[in-house]
Formats: structure tokens, sequence, C-alpha cells
């Protein structure tokens, strides 16, 4: 497209001065009366811009572009150019500040220490040692800034952090080498309140309901220790089940433990006009005071004491299901348990696991074997214990996980480092516990803790340079895999290979086949459509009384699945908007008013081409993270919209205003409040464009249920406006206006750059992303596509000098 | 290891595996204090998020009627009522960094949370530029930090990792934590009260292994320095401030183990069973931050504490008292009577939550007294009508020992606009920690009632 326009431009045979005095002409007939010198209107001028030397003000012309391709200005109400008088502009704007950015190239400066975010370190530990380790309680999460946690410039290193780092690099080194710690190892698994443990659970065996199933890193061969504990009501009391409630403890599947709450039959309730009774909510069942007391301490010590072999085990702790003919008459009415605490009665029809506690080892018989230790252990001391025949096998070790580690080929002094750490741990405890302690050493090493990029001696300050290759293959593994390159990479890098057109191609696809690039999925999709805030969606119990965790966490493996599948299968871009399919299991489908899904796992399901789920936008996902805890908010989803689909964020509200939001009128339907709101010009200007896309989505509630009328009972009006004016009159039209809008692509290619470099994109970083985004028009927008064009981008293949 | 053979409780277990651990004799504390009573040794700054329930027509649930001694104190601050002789309600300050300006229209709860402790308008930028200013609480634990194990305490309630929850061209960082070790330098709280009893205790183990671990940490963190110094040598001067700043946080960590080293044997237990992770309930996360505080005090571990009891934007409900709209929503009450009651009712919660740690300090007999008496608390937000936004006349409240300091038992009312960071800086002072000047502060309040001066 932009190419078409200025193919159309040049063959009008028009010299260049001609263009710059017809478009000279367009900003003083529409822009000059808000933009100049005296009024400033949106902090912007451009009364004395030089037209005919735009890389002068590149910066203030990339936001003229931007607001031009939105169709967000001229406003409106006043004299505006025709679409394709503003487009011509747009596309000549465009060309020339790409022409100037071609011939002085600006790839812009990451700061030289980029941490690694958590979920970096805890990727490079699997990587590199062969272990799974639970992040969230090693590491602190990581500040966001421009929409992600993997941004340089934030990621900062505190004292406190330090301390986190030194902790988290004991924890691993023993856990990868089995070496025996003198502290507490007791890890707890809490059951979230709000997940239904009324029949079987995803990834548990089948005749069992609820429970827990939890992939857990025994340290040693050794005995633990497996406690578990149910739930309570309000008072922590042991509810009162008619029926005997059997818990199971297993470890890969095979029962270890079982433990039996026995049954018990309440006191007869008193009639509901008795005084001290509410009249309307029925008290919960209770028992005599000594028997609940005696049942309070029921589960008090449901703990198995069993050997395990060191490393990953499956612990499973669930109950034994019910019979069918026991379900039939124990029907819950809503998916969602009562929470705990509420003043409520009981309303579960069986026990609830609370919380599985694993602790140990206990009388540990040795290190075992483990995949973390084949990894590390790629020699073994001799058997006469000669230190220098162990010495030299500590450092074929040691050096080997420092390549790895540092992402380099490592050196005498690198190895020295370590050997010195190596040798205090071997004279004192012999040798595993100097590999241990070595290993300790090099996890809190700046070279594995941050990606270091440092300026070549012969660059002058200031001027761009292609960074090393060694470089270049951290940027590309921490995009795809967030993690460390694998020796693959590191080899070509090494040998100087790996700028090779063919070669870096071929290191995309492979890596991108990879399963490590699930770590792609997680945190670039997870962050860009906010699927990670879906753990924080606790929609209000009493509107939404079906929506529990297992939904939530159906929903996000649905839009998970479906984003693996573009990337996987190589699709294009765009049908991350319009895909015919979706997946879903029993659950998500229910949720969706499908009843012809059987099952807990999810599959590839074909939607008709009318289906509102088409696409992002009807996934119950984005929808629900989009929303209230009570309702939908047209203006949230409209933001989300703007935002991550079009790339022209709304500014935050100013000062002294309050969100639309606020003013509920509680008789006045959803787009009647916001009318009335849009009729304050201050609030307008940014309203007028979030809330009409939002209302294409109102057919959705705040969880995502398909809905005909609003929350004051009146029919859906899903009509709205684009920022350019386009309309359209539901989902559908909304979908349709987007996928004929250039913008989606554009933004999608803006937040890969953001998220590959690590920094924000800045104005000299756009004429880049209309690259990738040109070239992969050619192909479709094939996902592999864009890839590949941030991969190839200036910003990611070069650097510039500090000065 | 020495973990034994048995199965025991929970409890007992935890004990008997040392992840207990002990406490210094609160007694040898005393001599070094008991000479000069009125000189406040701990300083804790509480934040509320998104402001309290009032408007500028009329509903106001949180400033006093009356002023001076003559008070009647609110309905939010009702729960307080037992320490009505040790606080100071404070009106009329404002914290004006947090108002628009010209090139910074937006960002408002951004540049509410950032302010709040700093007095300086935070830069506008999501980059490697981010810069406020040195905040109160890190002045005070420069000088009171320097004997504890950690020189200060930076804790939250709320998650920091959600995505699209803060404010547009305004890095999170921002609206994640009151505490700034220099202007560029900010430091993470935490919310996990597992990891804090941690970082307060230990995970066990023997003094011997302790001691043993201690040296191996330091003998890594030395090597750690001269990585940092070998890689500046081939950065240029702007780069090397990064690292700079890195090199400092080395060295804060050796200090902190050599201060716990210091500490040695310790005796007694502390009361609380080892967390096991965060709460789901508002109420008891809340409850179990307080008792850590109230623990690292105690053990005199640190001195210094910022707390903040959500993030600004959140949209937390809290069903337990009946709140099922999102905070930050609520917190938008657009004068309407109902909204501002329901708010009211959060902000009452927050209070009683407070008056329940309140209750343990001074449960709690340090020399003479009470852990309370040489502690002050700066209970408040950085809003007062957080439905215009409203930087003015903010809710400021301080609560500590009586110990004959000025101003407590009173409603004091300064004259609107008066810098926030006036306060703070007389806070500083009650704490003998000097600092000339703190942000866009004018001076200092006397925090003498006006009408008996």
């Amino acid at each position: 497209m932009l190419a078409v326009a200025t193919l159309v431009l040049a063959a009008c045979g028009t010299s260049r001065e001609d263009l710059v005095a017809e478009h000279r002409t367009t900003v003083s007939d529409f822009c000059i009366d808000c933009h100049n010198d005296l009024e400033r209107t949106g902090e912007l001028t451009l009364e004395s811009r030089d037209l005919s030397d735009v890389a002068i003000d590149a910066e203030v012309w990339e936001k003229v572009v931007r607001k031009l391709r939105a169709g967000m200005m001229p406003p409106p109400d006043g004299p505006r150019p025709g679409p394709e008088q503003r487009m011509a502009f747009a596309s000549w704007l465009e060309s020339e500040l790409d022409r100037a950015a071609a011939r002085a190239p600006n790839p812009g400066r990451t700061v030289p220490f980029h941490r690694l975010n958590r979920n970096e370190y805890r990727n490079a530990v699997r990587d590199l040692l062969a272990l799974e380790v639970d992040v969230s309680d090693l590491l602190p999460a990581d500040d966001r800034s421009y929409g992600f946690d993997n941004i340089a410039g934030v990621l900062k290193l505190s004292p406190t952090l330090l301390e986190r780092y030194l902790d988290a690099a004991d924890k691993v080194s023993r856990l990868a080498v089995g070496t025996a710690s003198p502290f507490a190892a007791i890890d707890y698994f809490h059951v979230p309140d709000d997940r239904s443990q009324e029949s079987r659970l995803p990834g548990l065996p089948f005749g069992t309901r609820g429970g827990i199933a939890i992939d857990y890193t025994f340290p040693r061969d050794a005995e633990y220790v497996i406690s578990a504990e149910l739930a309570r009501n309000l008072n922590e009391g042991m509810p009162i089940y008619a029926e005997p409630q059997h818990l199971e403890i297993s470890i890969d599947r095979e029962r270890v433990g079982l433990f039996t709450l026995e049954g018990a039959t309440p006191l007869p309730r008193p009639p509901l006009d008795e005084p001290g009774s509410s009249g309307e909510i029925p008290p919960p069942d209770r028992l005599p005071a000594d028997e609940q007391r005696l049942r309070n301490r029921a589960d008090q010590d449901w703990a198995v004491r069993v050997p395990v072999t060191a490393g990953r085990h499956e612990v499973t702790v669930t109950f034994l299901g019910r019979t069918a003919a026991l379900d039939e008459t124990a029907r819950l009415p809503f998916l969602r348990p009562y929470p705990r605490g509420l003043n409520i009665p009981e309303g579960r029809k069986g026990s609830y696991l609370r919380s599985v506690e694993i602790s140990g080892p206990f009388d540990a018989t040795g290190p075992g074997d483990t995949p973390s230790r084949e990894r590390v252990f790629i020699c073994r001391p001799p058997a006469d214990g000669n230190d220098g025949a162990s010495e030299s096998c500590a450092a074929s070790i040691l050096s080997r996980l420092a390549r790895r580690a540092y992402r380099r080929p490592v050196g005498e002094a690198d190895v020295e480092a370590l050997l010195s750490f190596y040798r205090l741990g071997y004279e004192d405890r012999g040798f595993d516990a100097g590999i241990q302690l070595a290993l300790k050493r090099l996890l809190t090493s700046p070279e594995f803790l941050f990606r270091i990029e440092r300026d070549p001696a012969d660059v002058a300050p200031g001027s761009p340079y292609r960074i090393s290759e060694l470089e270049l293959a951290s940027r590309l593994s921490f995009f795809l895999w967030s993690s460390l390159p694998d020796d693959d990479l590191l080899r070509v890098a090494e040998q100087g290979r790996l700028r090779e057109p063919a070669e870096i191609e071929r290191q995309v696809r492979r890596m991108l086949a990879d399963p490590r690039a699930d770590a792609f999925i997680d945190n670039f999709a997870g962050q860009w459509l906010y699927l990670r805030n879906l753990s924080a969606v606790v929609p209000v119990q009493s509107l939404f009384p079906d929506f529990d965790d297992t939904l939530r966490q159906g929903l996000r493996r649905e839009t998970e699945l479906f984003f693996a599948s573009i990337l996987r299968e190589d699709r294009s871009a765009l049908d991350l908007l319009r895909a015919d399919y979706t997946y879903l299991n029993e659950r998500v489908a229910l949720h969706y008013g499908n009843t012809s899904i059987k099952g807990s796992h999810f599959r590839r399901v074909a939607l008709a081409p009318d289906d509102p789920r088409r696409g992002l936008l009807g996934h119950g996902s984005i929808l629900a993270v989009t929303s209230q805890p009570d309702r939908t908010s047209p203006v949230v989803r409209g933001k989300w919209i703007l935002e991550n689909l079009l790339g022209a964020p709304p500014p935050s509200p100013p000062a002294n205003v309050p969100p639309l939001e606020a003013t509920a009128g509680a008789t006045l339907s959803m787009r009647e409040r916001l009318a009335a709101h849009r009729a304050n010009p201050t609030c307008a200007a940014c309203h007028e464009l979030m809330d009409p896309l939002g209302f294409a989505l109102e057919n959705f509630n705040a969880v995502g249920e398909w809905r005909m009328l609003d929350d004051s009972g009146d029919a859906i009006d899903a009509s709205g406006t684009l920022p350019d004016g386009t309309r359209f009159d539901s989902v559908d039209g909304l979908r349709e206006s987007l996928l004929a809008s250039e913008l989606f692509v554009t933004t999608l290619a803006e937040k890969l750059m953001v998220y590959a470099l690590g920094r924000g994109v800045e104005y000299y970083d756009l004429p880049a992303v209309r690259k990738v985004v040109r070239e992969a028009e050619a192909d479709d927008f094939r996902f592999s596509s864009l890839i590949l064009g941030v991969v190839n981008s200036t910003p990611f293949q070069m650097r510039r000098s500090g000065s | 290891m020495i973990i034994t053979k048995r199965v025991l409780p929970r409890r007992t277990f935890l004990r008997g595996a040392g992840a207990v651990v002990g406490l210094p004799l609160l007694d040898a504390m005393v001599p070094a204090f008991a000479a000069t009573a009125p000189t406040v040794k701990r300083l804790g700054f509480i934040y509320l998020p998104n402001g309290v329930a009032r408007n500028f027509t009329g509903i106001d649930y949180w400033t006093p009627e009356g002023e001076g001694r003559q008070f009647e104190l609110s309905p939010i601050l009702k729960p307080l009522e037992p320490y009505r002789d040790r606080l100071t309600v404070i009106s009329g300050l404002a914290q004006t960094q947090a108002e628009a300006n010209e090139e910074n229209a937006s960002g408002d709860h951004t540049k509410a949370t950032a302010s709040w402790l700093t007095g300086v308008r935070c830069k506008r930028t999501e980059g490697a530029d981010i810069e406020v200013g040195v905040s109160a609480d890190q002045l005070a634990a420069n000088v009171l930090g320097r004997q504890t194990v950690l020189p200060s305490l930076e804790l939250s309630i709320d998650l920091s990792m959600l995505a699209g929850q803060c404010e547009n061209s305004y890095s999170c960082i921002y609206l994640n934590t009151l505490a700034w070790r220099t202007p560029t330098s900010p430091l993470p709280t935490e919310n996990n009260p597992r990891i804090v009893f941690e970082r307060l205790f230990g995970n066990g183990g023997t003094n011997a292994q302790r001691a043993s671990l201690a040296r191996e940490n330091r003998s890594i963190l030395d090597a750690v320095s001269e990585d940092f110094a070998r890689l500046t040598r081939a950065l240029g001067p702007s780069d090397r401030v990064q690292v700079d700043e890195y090199l400092e946080a080395v060295r804060e960590v050796e200090r902190r183990i050599q201060a716990v080293e210091r500490l040695g044997d310790q005796a007694g237990l502390p009361s609380l069973e080892r967390p096991r992770g965060i709460p789901e309930r508002f109420d008891e996360h809340v409850k179990l931050m307080y008792e850590l505080q109230w623990l690292a005090f105690q053990a005199d571990l640190t001195r210094v504490v910022t707390f903040m009891l959500g993030r600004e934007l959140n949209f937390r409900t809290y069903p337990e008292i009946g709140i099922t709209t999102g905070h930050h929503t609520l917190s938008h009450h657009s004068d309407r009577p109902d909204l501002l009651e329901t708010y009211a009712r959060l902000n009452t919660h927050q209070a009683q939550l407070f008056a329940w740690f309140l209750d343990k300090l001074a449960a709690t007999p340090e020399g003479n007294g009470t852990l309370l008496d040489d502690s002050l608390f700066l209970y408040g937000s950085a809003m007062s009508n957080p439905n215009l936004h409203a930087h003015i006349d903010l809710p400021i409240t301080l609560v500590g020992g009586a110990a004959g300091r000025p101003g407590s038992g009173h409603h004091l009312v300064y004259p609107r606009a008066t810098p926030m960071t006036n306060l703070l800086l007389s806070m500083l002072d009650a704490a003998d920690v000097s600092v000339d000047a703190l942000g866009d502060s004018t001076g200092r309040l006397d925090l003498k009632p006006q009408a008996e001066v």
C-alpha cells in the first residue's frame, strides 16, 4: 500500500519541489490553524517546520504521520482533506523520512547492562542446568515500561535484589549438584479459593475430584514428608458432609497415602422463623460443640513420609471421586465455589483441599541420578581422590558451563576465577561441594545476570556500528526463547557466520520451531494481550457465580494455544483477528454456550463465518481482562484496542477530571452514561476514540459470555466508529475495519520491536518498523516474515556508540 | 541436615528445623535509649492508594470536626480512638509536585506515588532516564539504618506484574514503590510475607552454618565487585554511572552480611510461624505484613519501613466487607453520597487494620515503655478527593508514642498548600535525622497547635 502510493506519485512526474510545495499547502490549509507557534495545540507547532528536509524535525513529522494514518487528525469538526489526500501526504512524509533514515541510520542504543528478568533467569537455569525452578519464589517481579518487563533501562539492580540473587544462586546450585543444604526446605502449595473441586480437574486422574497436581523437584534421594490440609469454612470450622471424604496422595500416580474425613450428620436445623434466624439465609449445618471441635482437627496428622528419588516427580493430592449416583443428588447450582470466610452457609458438596506441604529431605542416601547432574558432571574425579586430576575434571565442567552461561568463549582467567571457589568447597567438603560453590559463583556473575553490550574500541562516539555476532546471538535467543543461546547458535556466532542471510533465517526458523519458543508466547503475547492479568481477574461472585479458577486457566489456555497456532503454523498475523477456528475444552465451550464439546482437553474447533468468537476479539480471556469486576467497560476495552491493536494510545485523563466510568447513573444505559460524559469537551477528545470501539464488544459481558441485553435490560447496540470515521455495527464490523486498516500489523511490528530490543520504540526506529511491515506484506504478513524483519532490522543488528 | 526423623506437627517441626530464628535480647538495647527518651527511634510510612472518601462539596469522612485539642475523630479515623493522645491529624498539606503542569498534564496517580516521600515531580519517561528524588524514608535509613541488618524495609500488598495498569508515558516503576535510594535508584517492594520473613530471620540452619554461609557470600561479593570493576573499564563515562550504582549495591549487601554476623548468637524466638505465602484475603494479608513489621522492630532488624496498602489504580474488590467495585473505580465517587459511604467503609477498614498493628506495638514492652513509644508513623494518602485526583489538603495523620512530643492529641490545620515535605522534614527532625531540605520543602512544621503557641 505504501509502495503503491509512492509509485503513483512518482508516475505523475511531479518534481520534488512541487510535492514539497503541495504538502506545504496541505499543512497550512488543515494544520496551522491550531498547530502554530502561538497556540501550540497539543503542545505541537508545525509553523516554520521545513518540509523540504524532514530529517531536521523527524520526531515531529513521525507524530504527524501517526495521527494522519490513524485518521485522528485533522479532527472531524473542522476542514479536513479527503482520505486520499490525507494518505498521500502521510505516504510522502514516510518515504521522505525513510530516505533520510537510510542515508543516516540511527539504530538507537540500549543501556550496556541489560539485566535478565526473572522469567529469563528461570529459562537460563533450565537450559544451563536441566533444572526447573519456581522463580516466583526465588526472585521478585520485574518493573515494566512500554508494556513489557524486559526493558533494559528499568531492570536495575538494588541491594535487595542482589541479596535475592545470592540466595537464588545458593538454592539453584545445590539443587543442580544435589548437595545437602543446611536450611529448611519446606514448600507450600495453596489451592486457589475459587477453584471448584466438585469434579475432576484438568491434569488429575480420572475417577478423582478436585485437588492439585504439583511438579516438584526433589533435591536428593531421601525421604520426604507430604502433608495435606482441608479447606475450612467461616471460623476455621471443618465443614460437615454426610458421606466420608477420601483424600489420596500419590507420587507419579502411585498412591502413597489415603486419608478419610468421616461423614457426619448435622443437628436438625431450626425452623426459619425462629428467633436468631435471619429468615433469609439458612444458617450453616452444625454439630454438637465437642464433636465439631474433634472434627476441626481431623486432618492434623494427614502426612506421609516416603522415600523419593532425586529429580522431578509429579505429586498429586486429590479426592476419590463420588459415584455417578451420588453426583446426581449433589449437583451444584453454580460452578464457582463459595469463597471461604463469607458469612454464607457451606455451599460445597464435598471437602476441598486447601494446601499441600512438601518438606525434606530426611535421611538422604545421596544425590541420586538427575538430569541436572547428568548435564553438569561430564566427567567424574578419579576414584583415588587425586587432587590434580579432580581439578582438571572440575576445570572442564566449569569451562563448559561458563561458555553457556556467559554466552561467549571462555578463557583461562574465566575458569581460574571459578576454580578458586571450587577449591574452597573441595578442600572443605569434597568434589561435588567444590562444583556447587563454583556454580554458585557463576550464577552471581554479572556476565550471567546481565546481557552486556560494549562499544568496540575503534568506533567514534555517537556513531552507529554493527554489534558483534555473539551479542547478536544473545539478542536472538532472548527475543525468541527468553533464554541463553544454545550450542548451535553459539557455535555459528563464534565462527562469525550468523549474519549470513541464509544462516540467520535458518536459525530463526529452527528457534521458532523449538519448544523453547513457548517463552515467546508466554512473555510476548502474555503481555501484549494482557493475558497475564487474568490471574488477578476476580469477577464479583454474586454476578458471575460460574467464573472459577478452572475457567480462568481455561480462557488463558485458549488464547495461548491460538497464538501458538499462528506462530507455529506460520500463518498470517491477520489471522489473529480473523481465524476461522479456536481452541476449546468442555468448560470453556460451555462458557461460550457450546454444549457439544466434552472433556477437559483442548482441541481445535472450527468457527462458522458469522461466529462472533472468531479471532482475538471473541476470546473470553481478553474480554475479561478489559472489564471491571462487576460489569463491562467499553472505555477499558476501547483503550485496549487503541493501545494494542491500533497503536494509538490515548493520553491518560488530564488532571482533575474523573474517568468517565464514575458517573454511574443507575437508570442510564452504559451508552447513555458515556454519551453524557462525552458532552464534556475535555473528556470528549479521547473518549470519542475509545468508547465507540468498546461498544462493539458490548455483546460480551464482563467475563466474555455472549448476551443480547445489557445490565439495565436494554438491547445491546454494538455500533461504533474507528478513529478515522469508519463505521461498523457489530463486532464483525469492528473486526473487518481493523483488518482493512494497516494499523494493526504496524502496531504488532512495533510491539515486537519493543520486546525484541528491550527498549521503547523511538521516532528514529519507525523507518525500520515500516520496512518490517512492507516486507512482510509481500508474504501475506506471515508471522515468520515479521520476526525475520525485526531480526534483520537496523535497530536489532546495530547499535549507536555512547557519546 | 538438622531435620530430625520424626514427623512433627508443622509448628513444632518448623521450630525444630530452625526456620524460626531467635531475636536478640531486647533489654540489651535498653541503656542506649533510656537516657534520651524523646527521640524517635523508628519511622514508618503507611500509604493508602487512591485517596479517601471525601469530596470538596460537603462530604468528608476523613477530616475531624474541630481544631486543636477539641476535635471529634472522623468516621474513618474512629478506629484510632484508643490512640487519640498519640496522634496528630494534620490538614492543609499539599503535594504540589503531583499536580499537573504544562508539559505533564496526565499521570496523576504516578506522580502521586512518586512524589509522596520525595516532593519531586517524576520525570515523564519509560526509559533508562527514570528519575525522581531521594525519599524521606531513605534519608532516615541513611542514619537510623546504619546499625541494623536492613537499613529499611519496603513492603506492599499488590502484585506489580500486571500489564496495562500503569499510566501512559510513565514507567510502572514509579507506581510500584515509595522508596528511592537515589533519584535514579528505586527500591523494589515485597508483598510475599514468606519472603519478608526469610529476609528478616533467615531460612534456618545453626549459627555455625549461617556464619559459614555469610563467609561464603562475602567472598562471592568480593569477586562480583571485581567483575563489575573489570567490566566497567571498557565503558564510557556515561555508562559507568549505572555500574557505580551496582557497585554501591554490592557494598550495601556486604554491609548487611557483616551486620548479621555482628548479631551473632541470638536468643528467643519470634512468636510468628513462618508464613506460607500470600493470603488471598486482604485483611489477613495486611495483618501478616504488619506482624512482620512488628517483629522486625522488636528484633531491631530495621528502623525504617514503607508500606503500601495497595498500588494506585488497583482494581481490587473487598467482598469480605461488601465492596464489589474495583478500588480505583470506587474512588471516583462522582460525589454520589452512596459511593462515598461505601468508600468510607474501605478507609475505615484500613484504619481498623492499622489500629490492630498499633495495639501490637503498644502491647510490646521495650525498655521502660513500649515499642510504640519510640516509633513514629505517617499514615495517609497522596490524594484527598480522589474523584478529582486532588493533591491538596491531603489526608495525613501522625501516630506515635506520646513521649512528650508536641502536637499529640491535636488536629492541626495548616494553610492550604503548605508542602507536605515540610512535615517530612519535621518527622526526620524528630528522629534526629538532620536534613536541610527535601524536594519542594519551604521550611518545617513546628507541629505545635497554632492556638497554643
